[in-house]
């Protein structure tokens, strides 16, 4: 049988599990993860410490202060709450309140050596577990409360276990309250409170504004709320149109314009200066003559033909209203952040990027049945010794307008649902993947894509490129060596006649002794992370010629000039690369409570990649504020980095750090100081009303302070025996008043006798010697001449 | 476990103590005859306030029968002493019934029992059928002989002595005898101050006899202080942690026979008349730690020098109340 302190402790950690699973609920709709979980650990935290607590010395203590701890323990969330959403940081509001219950839960289960505090804990956890199963998604939520359910079978049989041995010990039951008539009572008592609200206030109490707040409801709503059947202020706006219903804004509905990669390069970029058409005479008509066209349909048409790096942000071209939320293009489920590629680049000019329009050779794409779903396969798995792991993702187009799959890096194959079709999966010239038989992706195809992880670390320590020659730099030791077998694949990638001196000066600059291999690709990548911003609006004027140069003196510009800079910067010094526009999927976008991340139109993007050899490119991210795309590291290789990056950051901060770590050392050492001044002056504040007070609050003092110099009263020892000796002074006259004190105190603690009034003066005499003499530095004076003496 | 109240600290209360200068006295006394044991002499005070039965249980020649002299010459009134052999019988302690010849009836020979203060010397060498005569005398200050009961005086005391180390020809004491002492002490040798006060004093007396300890208490006296000390009130927490302790005892896995409810109530007189000697009129954990070991050792059966490890043991396994007791529910 389960022995009481066991059970205590059981019923702490049933209540705790349930908390538990109501966080991972909450985890869903939060707005700060860092807050949630902080704040979570904490509330569920200190009831721990509090049981702890009850087990020590400071059990009177705490019984006493139960009461108070259990009014502000319980309203903490609402308080945080309220406080929180100044910041914009929120929770819907039956969360808070389902925390407030959590909390209150947490402490009763930490006070549960009273039995009915032990079932009413256990009944409220039963609850919140409950809640959290019916709200949570996620399969955390239902792992924790699985978890909760077989910890609480068991708690509820060790209690029937123990009272049936109860039972047959006494030989009757022990209740306290009659339950038939404590039921019934809790009915009426209910009834009565609902008779007398409605018939006090009528309807208007079940349809106050806010009364469920989830639920919305007219005039309000909360911009927390995790659902709701009205949606508040929308359901009025839709109540107000006639022809609309339920919620209007629905971005399927407003925004079904279907732009282009080319569209939205121009939205987010700006457009490429165009060369002034010549004016042709026209003869103007009346409005009612002039057939109406859509604009943005010739825009299309010159879409995957070329990428100008030469832009201008036109001014009044953002016509996104503040405070809406942009529409997303395609939703990706999966690992974020990440890049995909719609269009692939290899030819510069020094002004526009163009394709040759020539064809790299690619395996044949081969149809598989994985699963009983069709997969179309790009690249067989493992074809190159970098090739490490398998990654998944798929891929939602919702409002793109193109028949290129958005592929990862490494693209392996690409699946979508009942297309068992060859001729829906072919290659563009630019090397991507896309819907052969179509001109569009349909709206809401799910495509599913699964891409080879790399390990780079093998290019790092060779010179990949001396498997293959450099078209460009005859007299250069590297075309001896070369061994190539496709000399026409690489030469249209390593071709910089749009290369000039300042360029191929700084590359050289940036690789001057780093060995040739990866680690030149990374050290270019590096430098322009390091030493160019990003700034869109930074663009070089309309008839600039040689934009590379404008970047690499200005030092700033959009990222389509990092990507232009690197890619030609590294064909300088005998890599091929190419580059590639696409979308990069942020991190920050994604929704947890969906579980996936939107792109929206202002995340075009635009990168570069290296070949490597073989079908592989490796994608290269030199515009800082964007994150490299993931490597597959072994471990070796990631405690490596994080060690390297862990003492980089070390360096960077360590004027802080030494400021931080001084500050504590000289906090610690000075620790036992300012601990006992703290409570010095709590006890001198609280002990201030009566002789009681006085004595109890100084007696905690001197606690305290033998507690911070490490002698802590043992519980088997007496208050007198523990501490006199700790508090011994050379002055006859204090060391009677200090005796004196304790001859009070206990007669606080064991004399049903009170101090009465008249004795207050000594007491107070005595209190103040024990507290000059029961200082912490005497104490520890005191411990050290005992410690020395043979016991 | 003493605490050293170096520092002479009036009671916080006036505990109307019209008996104070009695014990001072009978300290003093004490004191006198025993040099440099003031904690065992503390003790036996106790025992004496609290009326319980006294137990010496040390090596032959420290003290014990000069101590229980002392005591019984200080306390007054009627002294007896049985020097404890093989061959005594109970009758010798109790008293026995003779024929008269000349008054042709029966008369009553009152045995050393009947008497204020009895010193039973050796009582170890005495045989069980001996021992088992002071049951009765001890328990319930009686005794039944051919059927008639003869009342004990109200201040009897009984101060035993026993030799531990010498086992031949020696009859360990039954639990029932042992629960019946309040205490059990042991003297120890005493320090060098007072080895050479002791020699000093004894410079001069031929006979090596020792000066007659003054009488400074009455029975009557003796038997009111004791009244007045039962009366000292223990707060509801203290009593809980008797109780506690008295359950320890009973879990305690080297104790095969745990405090019997008697021994429990002279644990609370014990520590009343601690409490009282302190000058308090409350008793404290404190007073109830300090007597704890005489009072257990004399009724945890086994090995010399275990107990006082088993008691420091038991002590260690009960938490101390620190709140106070009137907030208890």
């Amino acid at each position: 049988m389960t022995t009481g302190r066991s059970k205590e402790f059981g019923t702490l950690l049933l209540v705790s599990l349930s908390a538990a699973s109501l966080t991972a609920a909450r985890v869903e709709a939060s707005t700060s993860l860092t807050w949630l979980l902080g704040t979570a650990v904490f509330f569920i935290a200190v009831p721990w410490f509090v049981w702890a607590g009850l087990r020590t010395q400071l059990a009177g203590w705490l019984e006493f202060l139960f009461p108070t701890m259990c009014i502000l323990w319980t309203s903490l969330p609402l308080a945080t709450e309220f406080a929180l959403r100044k910041v914009g940081i929120g929770e819907a509001p039956e969360m808070t309140r389902l925390v407030c219950l959590q909390n209150a839960t947490l402490l009763i289960g930490a006070f549960s050596h009273h039995s009915r505090f032990q079932q009413v804990a256990c009944l409220f956890a039963g609850f919140l577990a409950l809640f959290a199963t019916a709200t949570g998604t996620t399969p955390a939520v239902y792992a924790l409360a699985g978890f909760f359910g077989v910890l609480l079978l068991w708690w509820l049989m060790a209690r029937y276990w123990e009272r049936v041995q109860q039972t047959v010990a006494v030989g009757q039951t022990n209740r306290c309250l009659p339950l038939r008539s404590s039921v019934m009572g809790g009915v009426v008592l209910i009834s009565a409170l609902m008779l007398v609200l409605l018939g006090s206030t009528g309807a208007s109490t079940y349809v106050i504004g806010g009364f469920m707040p989830s639920s919305g409801g007219d005039q309000w709503n909360d911009e927390f709320a995790r659902a709701g059947v009205g949606d508040g202020d929308a359901m009025v706006a839709a109540k107000e149109k006639a022809m609309s219903f339920g919620p209007v804004e629905s971005e399927l509905f407003l925004d079904s314009e279907m732009p282009t990669l080319y569209d939205m390069f121009n939205d987010s970029y700006g457009e490429p200066p165009k060369p002034k058409n010549k004016q042709e005479r026209n003869i103007g008509l009346a409005p009612s003559e002039v057939q109406e066209t859509h604009q943005r349909i010739s825009k299309t048409e010159r879409s995957g033909r070329e990428f100008s790096v030469l832009r201008r942000q036109v001014q009044g071209k953002q016509q996104v209203l503040d405070g809406r939320p942009a529409a997303a293009m395609i939703y990706v489920a999966g690992r974020t952040p990440l890049h995909l590629a719609l269009e692939r680049f290899d030819a510069f000019d020094g002004g526009d990027w163009t394709h040759s329009g020539q064809r790299d050779a690619h395996p044949p794409i081969r149809l598989e049945e994985n699963s009983g779903k069709p997969w179309a396969r790009y690249l067989s798995i493992g074809a190159s010794p970098l090739h490490r792991g398998l990654e998944r993702h798929a891929v939602k187009i919702i409002n793109l307008k193109t028949n290129r799959y958005p592929s990862p890096p490494q693209l392996t194959a690409v699946h979508i649902d009942k297309v068992d079709q060859s001729d829906f999966f072919g290659w563009t010239n630019d090397a991507v993947a896309y819907m052969a038989a179509r001109a569009q992706i349909p709206q809401l195809t799910v495509v599913h894509v699964i891409s080879q992880g790399l390990n780079l670390e093998s290019l790092r320590f060779h010179d990949f490129t001396a498997r293959f020659p450099r078209a460009d730099q005859e007299g250069k030791p590297g075309k001896q060596s070369a061994v190539e077998s496709h000399p026409e694949k690489v030469a249209r990638y390593t071709e910089s006649s749009a290369s000039n001196d300042l360029l191929a000066r700084t590359v050289a600059e940036w690789t001057d002794g780093v060995p040739r291999g990866w680690r030149q690709v990374e050290a270019v990548v590096q430098r322009l992370r390091q030493d160019f911003a990003v700034d869109r609006q930074s663009t070089a004027p309309a008839n600039c010629t040689d934009v590379i140069s404008h970047f690499l003196t200005e030092r700033r510009g959009p990222d389509y000039l990092f990507a232009t800079t690197a890619a030609v910067g590294l064909r300088d010094v005998g890599y091929p690369t190419r580059l590639v526009t696409g979308f990069y999927v942020r991190r920050d976008r994604f929704d947890r409570r969906a579980r996936q991340t939107p792109v929206v139109a202002a995340d075009v993007h635009v990168w570069a990649e290296v070949y490597v050899g073989g079908n592989t490119w490796v994608a290269i991210e030199p515009t800082p504020g964007y994150e490299h795309p993931a490597e597959r590291m072994t471990w070796r290789q990631w405690a490596m980095a994080w060690t390297v990056g862990f003492f980089s950051w070390c360096r960077q901060h360590v004027i802080a750090l030494m400021a931080v770590a001084g500050g504590l050392m000289v906090a610690f050492k000075t620790r036992s100081d300012w601990l006992a001044f703290l409570g010095r002056v709590i006890c001198g504040l609280l002990g201030m009303q009566s002789a009681q007070a006085r004595l109890r609050w100084t007696i905690r003092l001197i606690r305290w302070r033998a507690w911070l110099v490490g002698c802590q009263r043992p519980s088997q020892k007496t208050i007198t025996s523990w501490y006199l000796p700790l508090m011994r002074t050379g002055d006859v006259e204090t060391q009677r008043w200090v005796q004196r004190f304790f001859l009070w105190s206990e007669r606080l603690l064991y004399s049903e006798k009170t101090i009465d009034s008249e004795d207050h003066a000594d007491v107070v005499q005595a209190c103040r010697a024990a507290v000059a003499v029961g200082h912490h530095r005497r104490m520890r004076t005191c411990l050290g001449v005992n410690s020395s003496k043979p016991s | 476990m003493t605490i050293q109240r170096d520092v002479g600290v009036e009671p916080v209360k006036d505990v109307t103590c019209q008996y104070q200068s009695t014990i001072d006295a009978l300290r003093a006394a004490l004191n006198h005859a025993l040099i440099g044991k003031d904690d065992i002499i503390e003790m036996v005070l106790a025992c004496l306030l609290a009326r319980g039965h006294l137990l010496f249980d040390d090596l032959p020649g420290l003290g014990k029968t000069t101590l229980a002299k002392a005591v019984a010459h200080a306390v007054g009134g009627q002294f007896a002493r049985v020097q404890c052999t093989p061959d005594l019988l109970p009758t010798d302690i109790t008293g026995f019934t003779m024929f008269d010849q000349k008054a042709r009836e029966f008369e009553f020979h009152r045995g050393p029992v009947f008497s204020d203060v009895l010193l039973a010397d050796e009582i170890n060498r005495a045989t069980p059928r001996t021992q088992s005569a002071l049951f009765e005398a001890m328990a319930e200050r009686q005794v039944t002989i051919d059927g008639q009961s003869y009342p004990l005086n109200k201040t009897f005391l009984v101060i035993a002595t026993q030799n531990p180390v010498e086992s031949h020809g020696a009859y360990p004491l039954p639990e029932a005898q042992l629960d019946r002492f309040a205490m059990k002490l042991r003297i120890g040798y005493p320090n060098r101050t007072s080895e050479l006060e002791m020699l000093a004093a004894n410079v001069g007396s031929a006979d090596g006899a020792q000066t007659e300890t003054p009488t400074v208490i009455s029975p009557r006296q003796l038997c009111e202080l004791q009244e007045h000390v039962s009366k000292v009130p223990l707060a509801e927490n203290v009593r809980e942690y008797l109780v506690d302790l008295g359950q320890a005892t009973r879990e305690h896995s080297a104790i095969t026979l745990g405090l019997s409810p008697r021994g429990l109530i002279m644990w609370q007189r014990m520590a009343q008349a601690r409490a009282h000697l302190r000058g308090r009129d409350f008793v404290t954990p404190d007073d109830v730690q300090e007597v704890a070991g005489p009072v257990l050792e004399v009724r945890l059966s086994g090995d010399f020098d275990a107990a006082p490890r088993i008691v420091a043991e038991i002590l260690e396994s009960v938490s101390v109340p620190v709140h106070e007791g009137k907030l208890r529910k």
